[in-house]
């Protein structure tokens, strides 16, 4: 019907209600990329005030800012140098060599707060830095064109060590009592940036994402939990990155040098598509935006997305993405900066003209994997 | 990771920091926590990894196959639930593992197909129950005679469809019954089905049919097909 080039928007409004009611919620049929340019970019400008949310540590914020903007292809908006520098600055740096053995992790803070604890909440706020703001810090530092040879890696990745437990699993941080597969995936992925192995026993890591594996197929983030699409994706990333699976992967489906039961994850994902054509974490909840890219990007890994419904899929992600930018975890709701981030990714999974190619496993664009 | 979540995640770590040093007393208080918390949000991520390691670290094994059947009893589409059934069933002290548990969980299993079919859950329930025991799986008749029953009902067999699809794949040798009501389900023309793998192909196609969103997927599992084919 419409042309893409027509910037027409469809307002639904309800015939039946006064003329004086609010339209229904904003519909494109065409992805909108200066809306989203717009939107990351009033997110950058925001930073480093924080954006209120005690879940999402602020490193991981500007992640999704930065590499949103690149997989937007934006990322003159950004000011490199300064962006480097202020990532830098979360760096926690041992005293000297004796501290590497004191059992804490050397890598970056998630924020001021947990750089800089009040001595209120000495016991509650994480006291170190923190695997998921580590993986984030050097993902912001790649995409900006940082040279991490300049980083002390050495440090990092040796403290890091002391994070792994006896199971493969790891903890987020040296006090942390949780550890599952999110920690685990952002090891790799911080050994896979770094180049060096070292941070991490690689074997025992594969075997608790195997013991992971669910009785249906799926993966949960822990042993015994339920299948989850965003443990699915940690869990095939990691072993991509550590180099137990290869691109023949699906031809292989049984190889045995990854002993995960491919073909059953492979069946479980592809039905986690919905008949609104969306994405659901789990069998028999609703779909949401970001399962597009944790699901969707499994599947390219797997060399499998051909077999998801792009068509529908697409549609779907349109009716949730909002007329403030970004994209809202489903249509209706309004747009925060993880749904919105994921929602750009799954784009670039699509194949959306304009927007930079994914280096799926590292949840970053090729062209920052690879440092060109 | 939206900002309405219930359950905030660094105070369940710091429960479990205080439940290690508590230990075993803790156990219930820790259960009770959790139910609350699931009384509001019957799926809740967190919640349930938190009771699974209370299970595991302290005990309170007792009542939670039967917190389970009421869960879905309230809600048999819950998928959260159907797992913590087969955590329970495989590692609960008092149940005796899974083989001790497979025969009564595949009836309850097959019982909740028959009332919703539709359900993805019980089907990958039942499946698990078998694991890599593919022989017994194969030989279980209350399986094939669940798929059958919902084949011949003609609604919402897709499940049912690609339950038989992996058995033909592990060697199942149908009976004329299953033949025939696949048969009936075909709409092309192309003649008696005749070998197994003549009719493994006739489920993929009408898969392709009934399940047209992964359309792609049940012509790749078709290539896939082979006289033995094992899956994994």
């Amino acid at each position: 019907m419409e042309d893409d080039r027509d910037r027409g928007l469809l307002y639904d409004s309800d015939p039946s209600s006064p003329s004086l009611s609010p339209p229904r919620p904003f519909a494109l049929t065409f992805f909108d990329r200066e809306r989203h340019v717009k939107f990351l970019e009033m997110m950058y400008h925001m930073l480093p005030r924080p954006y209120q949310s005690q879940e999402i540590n602020h490193l991981t914020l500007a992640y999704f800012v930065i590499s949103g903007l690149d997989i937007l292809d934006a990322l003159d908006r950004v000011h490199k140098d300064a962006v480097a520098d202020w990532v830098l600055s979360f760096q926690a740096h041992p005293r000297s060599k004796a501290d590497l053995d004191n059992g804490q992790f050397y890598g970056f803070h998630g924020s001021r707060s947990s750089q800089f604890p009040s001595k209120d909440n000495a016991i509650f706020t994480p006291n170190g830095s923190h695997l998921a703001s580590t993986y984030s810090a050097l993902a912001i530092l790649k995409i900006v064109g940082y040279n991490l040879s300049n980083i002390d890696s050495e440090s990092m990745l040796t403290s890091m060590r002391n994070l792994q437990q006896s199971d493969g699993s790891f903890m987020p941080i040296h006090i942390g009592a949780e550890r599952d597969l999110r920690f685990l995936y952002c090891a790799a992925a911080i050994c896979f940036m770094l180049n060096n192995w070292n941070g991490m026993d690689r074997e025992k890591a594969k075997e608790y994402i195997l013991n992971c594996q669910s009785y249906d197929g799926g993966f949960g983030l822990s042993p015994g939990s339920e299948s989850h699409g965003g443990a699915a994706y940690c869990a095939i990333a990691s072993l991509r990155l550590m180099g137990f699976i290869g691109d023949d992967c699906l031809s292989n489906a049984s190889a045995p040098s990854s002993k995960a039961n491919i073909r059953s994850l492979l069946d479980w994902s592809l039905q986690r598509q919905f008949a609104d054509g969306g994405i659901q974490g789990r069998p028999n909840k609703p779909s949401d935006t970001c399962y597009a890219f944790w699901i969707g990007a499994t599947m390219g890994i797997l060399g499998a997305n051909k077999f998801i419904d792009e068509i529908a899929l697409r549609s779907f992600l349109l009716t949730c993405q909002s007329e403030y930018g970004g994209f809202a975890k489903s249509p209706g709701v309004l747009p925060d900066l993880y749904h919105s981030y994921y929602g750009l990714a799954a784009f670039s999974i699509l194949g959306e003209a304009g927007l930079k190619p994914l280096c799926l496993e590292l949840g970053v664009t090729e062209a920052a994997a690879t440092g060109l | 990771m939206d900002g309405r979540r219930i359950v905030k995640v660094w105070r369940l770590h710091h429960r479990r920091w205080v439940a290690e040093k508590l230990g075993p007393d803790a156990a219930s208080r820790e259960l009770e926590f959790t139910r609350k918390i699931l009384c509001l949000d019957a799926k809740n991520y967190h919640a349930w990894s938190h009771r699974q390691w209370v299970l595991q670290a302290l005990g309170g094994w007792e009542d939670e196959l039967a917190y389970c059947a009421q869960l879905l009893e309230e809600d048999v589409f819950n998928n959260s639930a159907w797992n913590q059934r087969y955590f329970v069933i495989t590692k609960s002290p008092f149940l005796g593992g899974l083989k001790a548990m497979r025969d009564s969980e595949v009836d309850y299993a097959i019982e909740a197909i028959d009332a919703n079919p539709e359900n993805e859950s019980p089907w990958r329930y039942l499946r698990g129950l078998y694991n890599d025991e593919n022989e017994a799986w194969l030989n279980d008749s209350r399986v094939h005679s669940a798929c059958l029953r919902v084949l011949k009902a003609k609604r919402n067999f897709k499940f049912a469809l690609s339950s038989l699809l992996d058995l033909l794949g592990l060697g199942f040798k149908p009976n004329q019954e299953i033949k025939d009501a696949i048969t009936s389900l075909r709409t092309s023309d192309s003649g008696e089905a005749g070998s197994d793998s003549d009719l493994a192909n006739s489920v993929c196609s009408i898969l392709g049919r009934e399940d047209p969103m992964r359309a792609n997927y049940w012509t790749w599992r078709s290539s896939k097909l082979s006289p033995q084919a094992a899956e994994v």
